[in-house]
Parts: C-alpha cells; structure tokens; sequence
C-alpha cells in the first residue's frame, strides 16, 4: 500500500491539500495564504527527532505510528452535562469547540460579558482585524521553529479570536473548551484549534482554557494560541489539560507583552500518553509582570514535557516561573525552561523553580532550567529539584492518626496546592484543585482524597 | 497487689527500654511507669536521650529497639504504627514541629480528629461542626483565627509552632501526652499559655510525660514524680522537689553519679 511509504510530514502534508482541493473552502483566502505558508514552513522544518536539542526527552515516534486524519465536524451533539466539570459557574461565559469546530450550540457570550469574539473559518469569511494579525503574528513567529505550531496554523479548523477592547475589565471567566470527541470516526483524527486573545491598553481579561477528550479515544490535538497584551493590560490565563489517556496533545502558547502589562497564567496538564506544550513569551516592553507557573501530574506510561521560553527584551520587567511535578508509575516528565535576558533588559528580576515529586522507582524526570544573561545589573535564580515525599512530614501527619495512605496524599496534595495558591481567582483556583483531586484518585484508586478535602 | 492486678492500673510500663539509632545505643535500659491522672517530667542534660525516647514511645521508624518492652494500655505499644498510637491516644508534641506545605492547618486536624473519632466509634465530624470545635481549642491556646487556614507550621515563628503542638493535644484529647521541650523558645506569656492549656487538658482519666530541660516550666505545669536521664538511663526519680534540686545544683553531680 501507498500509504504505508509515505513519511509522516508527507501524510500530513497531503492531508492538507487534500483538503484544499476537496472544495478548497475550509478558511477565508487571507487565512489560506498564511496557511499556504505555514505547511511550506512545516515542510522545511519536518518533525523533530531525539537528535533534535529541543525534543531530546521527547521521542514522537508513536505520534508518528499514528498517522491521523484531520477532523471533520463531529457527527452526534455533544451534551452540555460533559463540559460542566470544567465551567466555573454554569452561567459563566464560554466558548465550545469540538473536535476543533466552533460549536455555536453549547457556546455564549453575553455581550454583558464585554468581549468580542470573532470566528474565521468557511462560515463566516469575514476580514481579519488588525487584532487579529497582531494575535495571528506570534503563532506565526512561535512557526518559525517549531513544526508543530505551524502544523496546527496549517491545519486549523476554526480560528477564534478573543477582542478585549481598550479599557474593558472582564471579570467574569471566559471559557473556552477544547472537547475531542471522536464520536462517529472510523479513523483517528488530529484538531488543530486556534485561539487568538488580544487584550487591550488597561484592559483585564480572566481565560480559563481546557483540553479535554473522550477517555479512551485515540486522537490528537495540535493547538495554538496567540496572546497579545498592550501596555497596562492584565491577562490571567489559566490552562487545563486534561486529555483522554491514549491522546497526543502538542500545543503551542506564544504571548507577546507590552509596557507595564501583566500576564499570569496557570498550566494544568495531566492526560494524554504524549502531551508537549511550548510557551513563549516576548516582554516586548518596560515595566512588564509575568507569573507562568503549572503543575503537571503523570502516570502510567505518560509522557509530559514543556518547554518554556521567556525572553526579556526590554529593561525593568519582572518573571516569576514555578512549575511542579507529581510523577509517578513509569511516566516520563520533562521540563525545559529557559530565560534569556537581553543587554538591554537591565533591572530584570526573574525566578524560575521547577520542584518534581518523584513517586515511583520507574518514573523519570529531566529537568534543565536555563538561565542565559547578557545583562549586568539583573537579579536572576533558578533551581530545580527531583524527590520523594518529606520522610519527616510523614511521620508528623501519622503521629497525628493519619493512615499511611492518606498521610502520603495529603503530602502529595500539599505539594500541589503550594503552587496552585498562586491561582488568584477563588472560583477557578476551587475548579482546579478539585480535578488535581480528581486526577489523584483517578491514578491511586485512594479512597481517602475526597474525605481529606471535603 | 500481685503483678497482674499492678498491670491492669498502669497506663503506661516501659521496662528495660533499649533503642538505638545508626549502630548507636541511646537508650540503654529505662524503666518508667505512668498512672493516670499523673504528671511525669524527664529532664536531663542535652542529648542525654529525652527526644529519643519521646520518639521511641510516638513510633518514629528510625530508631531500633533492641531490648525491653513498652506495655500501652495492656498493649505491646512498640507493635503499633505511629497511625495506630496516635488513634488510641498517644500524642507528642514535637520538639521540632514539621512543617507541611501546601497544607492547611484545619485539614491536617480535621483528617486527625476524624480518624481517632471513628477508633473511638464516634462520629466524624464535618467542614462546619469541626470548624466550631477548632475555633473554642483556639481559645484555650490564645490562637488568632488566621492560623486555621495556613499551612502546617510553615512560616510558624518558633513559639506559634509549639502553640499548635499545644491546640494539636487540646483537639486529639489524647490519653498519654507527651511534651518534648514545648517550653524551648518560648518568652514568658507564651510559657503561661501553653501551660494553662496542657493544665485545662488535664484530666483523671489521661496522663502526661513532660519532657524539659529546665525547671522554668514545672512553676506552670507541677509534675507527680521527676525523672532525670543521664546517658539513656534514668539514673534518680522523686518528687517536684527534685526538679528544684537540679535547678539549684545542675547535672554535674547526677552525672558523676551516674558514670560511677
Ligand atoms: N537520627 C539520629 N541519628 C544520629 N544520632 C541521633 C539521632 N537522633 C538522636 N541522636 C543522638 O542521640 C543522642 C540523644 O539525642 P536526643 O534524644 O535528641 O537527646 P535530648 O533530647 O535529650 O537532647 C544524641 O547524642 C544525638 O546526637
Ligand atoms: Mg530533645
């Protein structure tokens, strides 16, 4: 058979312009023109092996085995019971897409809200917004290098754009999930959703983001979002990934700060067999904050990597980068990050911590924070650590009556919780600590955690 | 009495108690019996064994007991896990409380309370009613509600530490306490309170092992009998006027006793 000589990068290659000729209309022509460049960009690239400094920890191959087909619009109505686990209040604003197609049925957003919020696909092929481009320009930009966020520009379904006018203060959530269903598929399909945010000089928006999919469903995700935050402008975004078992998730966050803008964000990652998020974020002017921090969890044979870049360019701003890690069976987690601070960012405070609790012989972490500095005047650390559960806190929680099981889940919990304190929205902070506890019980089969907490 | 009828009294017999830790023996033979309703203090100079055999009796796992036995409510204590001690009544206030991130103070009291409950087949109780309860033990350690909420002794200055050892005993109720140096680091006030709080536990039916270093706390706390270990022994035991002996003379002549 034909198909079986085919390279990966060929398969997805043809997929796309199979696609194109296959009535050629899924994207407004502006969008098919970057798209055209983005599988050129994919093309040249190719995907990335062991050898490959960035995706050393990271070996694809059995993404690679599977070859996917890119999603057609899932063919039974999603319930909305599915995705209330992960909505804060049940009237909060949000935004569906399945199998990467917007799902206007289970989506709104009340213009109370104060977003706005354009699609761009096959349906509405309106012009893009200088917004939109600017939001468009980091995915493109974050394509450079990587051949998955170019993967997913090419591919994309759907492009969602988040608009947060000059001035506007959005506090209520905006949702925005990311369901694969797979429901009615002969062969396993690969989403590839788009989300674009653009918040404007002092507004605020609050993101909450997930990824979630059918349990055992075979599938992948290959997502980016672009960020772009004028000066004064706050952005809290927090990301949930919790993919079905056996799924491929790769996704790419490229953000771009200007002056005194502030970006917090939260990453929650906890499913999928392979599962490699790439962050990067340009401080594009003075006086910028930036809190990235996460907890990923990984079980079984899982494979969790991120890779995070924060590149201070500008003078004065300040980055605070906590990740953690709870790595069990004989899951392998990964953590990259790297901070490069410019000869023109003097003044930059940056902290970076990468903390993993190792919870079994056979699970592996690699750990490589980098710290690259061409600035004198800067205040930078960084450390990472890798180990087991405080024998000393142990025995205190058991000289307390705690049972051994319970005593270690409240250890785990607690390891957890230190970085998910960071989480500022009350509600959302409650969300995440109760899938956190969720996940655990999952894994451990522990009966305790839910009495612990309740 | 004959011997059995003595054992059915006592709340507590450690006989010929031998326990090392690396290879080293630091305890090398006590003998202690504890009654309740009593107050016990073991003193003794610095690294004489106290902590160890504050330790020993709580089951922390790295100690090895190489001789003799601890008899618990007519129970071999040294075959229990800490878990099992501590939910038939055993409790020690660490000298070093351990600090535990990420977790608040009323979990990690409520996951407690709530296990000795269910060994004493009592109710547990929930969010709101364990609330209650830990707000009125507050009281009795002058502690500021704001503590219900933060992590487990992390950020604890040394005193609010052995507070919460202290509101730790008060919502266990525990049967035999043991106190390892609770008065260490603390001023004046908070010596008092702490005091007051051990002495409001108090109750025909428990018992407490006060382990200290100097006299300073027995003004607040008056122990039954005192005890002083010299070198993994206890090597003189008395009244409360012992203490001010030793207050008076210190270890010196105790301990050239003790290495004749
Ligand atoms: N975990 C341990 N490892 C090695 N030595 C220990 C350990 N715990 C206690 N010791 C030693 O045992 C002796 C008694 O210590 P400890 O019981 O803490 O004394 P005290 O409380 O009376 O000051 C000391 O010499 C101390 O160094
Ligand atoms: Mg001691």
């Amino acid at each position: 058979m034909a198909e079986q000589t085919k390279t990966s990068e060929e398969h997805y290659i043809a997929s796309y312009h199979n696609r194109r000729s296959n009535g050629g209309k899924n994207a407004p022509e502006w969008l098919r023109l970057l798209q055209d460049e983005a599988i050129e960009r994919f093309q040249s690239l190719g995907f990335p092996t062991v050898k490959h400094e960035e995706w050393q920890f990271t070996n694809i191959a059995p993404f690679l085995k599977t070859a996917l087909a890119p999603s057609t619009p899932a063919a039974a109505n999603v319930r909305r019971e599915i995705l209330e686990e992960f909505l804060v209040h049940s009237d909060a604003p949000v935004i569906v897409l399945v199998d990467g197609y917007f799902e206007e049925a289970l989506s709104s957003v009340p213009d109370s809200t104060g977003i706005r919020v354009q699609r761009y696909d096959a349906v509405s092929a309106q012009q893009p917004s200088e917004q939109t481009l600017s939001a468009l320009a980091e995915i493109s930009s974050a394509s450079q290098k990587n051949p998955f966020s170019a993967l997913s520009l090419a591919l994309t379904q759907n492009v969602i754009m988040i608009d947060v006018p000059e001035g506007a203060q959005v506090s209520q959530p905006v949702h925005v999930l990311h369901l694969s269903t797979q429901t009615g598929k002969e062969a396993a399909m690969v989403s590839s959703p788009t989300l674009l945010v653009h918040a404007g000089k002092e507004s605020s928006l609050l993101l909450l983001e997930v990824f979630t999919g059918a349990a055992d469903a075979d599938y992948g995700v290959v997502s980016a979002a672009g960020v772009v935050i004028q000066e004064g402008a706050t952005v809290d975004h927090v990301r949930v990934q919790r993919e079905g078992a056996k799924a491929f998730h790769f996704g790419t966050l490229a953000v771009r700060q200007e002056r005194k803008s502030r970006y917090t964000a939260f990453s929650l990652a906890m499913g999928g067999s392979i599962a490699r998020t790439d962050v990067t974020i340009a401080i594009d002017g003075e006086d910028c904050e930036t809190m990235l921090d996460g907890l990923y969890i990984s079980a079984g044979e899982q494979l969790v990597d991120h890779h995070t870049f924060i590149d201070h360019r500008y003078p004065n701003c300040s980055s605070r980068e906590i990740f953690k890690g709870i790595v069990t069976g004989k899951s392998r987690a990964v953590f990259n990050g790297k901070i490069y601070v410019h000869h023109e960012a003097q003044g930059t405070d940056s902290k970076q911590t990468n903390k993993n609790l190792l919870l079994s012989n056979e699970a592996t972490v690699d750990t490589k924070p980098q710290l690259e500095i061409f600035a004198d005047d800067v205040k930078c650390t960084h450390g990472a650590t890798v180990g087991g559960l405080d024998p000393a806190g142990l025995f205190y929680l058991k000289s307390r009556a705690i049972d051994e099981e319970a005593a270690r889940d409240l250890l785990t919990l607690g390891f957890a919780g230190e970085v998910t304190a960071f989480i500022r929205d009350e509600s959302i902070r409650h969300l995440i600590d109760a899938l956190i506890v969720k996940q655990l019980q999952t894994m451990v089969a522990h009966t305790a955690l839910p009495e612990i907490v309740h | 009495m004959n011997d059995t009828q003595m054992k059915d009294e006592y709340m507590l017999e450690i006989k010929n108690l031998h326990a090392s830790v690396a290879g080293k023996e630091i305890l090398r033979g006590i003998n202690l019996t504890v009654n309740a309703g009593e107050v016990h203090a073991v003193m003794g100079p610095n690294g004489s064994g106290k902590s160890t055999l504050a330790q020993v009796l709580a089951g922390h796992p790295s100690y090895e007991i190489t001789e003799g036995e601890v008899i618990y409510k007519g129970k071999n204590l040294l075959e229990m896990p800490p878990e099992e001690r501590a939910k038939d009544g055993v409790f020690l206030a660490f000298q070093y409380p351990v600090e535990i991130p990420g977790v608040s103070n009323s979990y990690f009291l409520k996951a407690g309370l709530n296990e000795v409950r269910k060994y004493r087949g009592l109710e547990t109780l929930d969010a709101l009613q364990f609330l209650k309860l830990l707000k009125e033990k507050m009281k009795i350690v002058e502690m500021d509600p704001s503590f219900i909420n933060r992590p487990v002794n992390e950020g604890f200055s040394g005193g609010e530490k052995k507070r919460n050892e202290i509101l730790q005993m008060a919502v266990l109720e525990p049967t035999l306490a043991i106190l390892d140096e609770t008065d260490s680091g603390l001023d004046i006030d908070a010596l008092r309170i702490v005091s007051e709080g051990v002495n409001t536990l108090k109750r025909p039916d428990n018992a407490c092992i006060v382990v200290t270093h100097y006299q300073r706390l027995l003004n607040y706390i008056v122990p039954d009998f005192v005890h002083v270990l010299v070198n993994g022994r206890i090597v003189k035991s008395g009244g409360k006027e012992l203490a001010l002996e030793l207050e008076a003379n210190g270890y010196d002549q105790i301990k050239e006793a003790a290495t004749v």
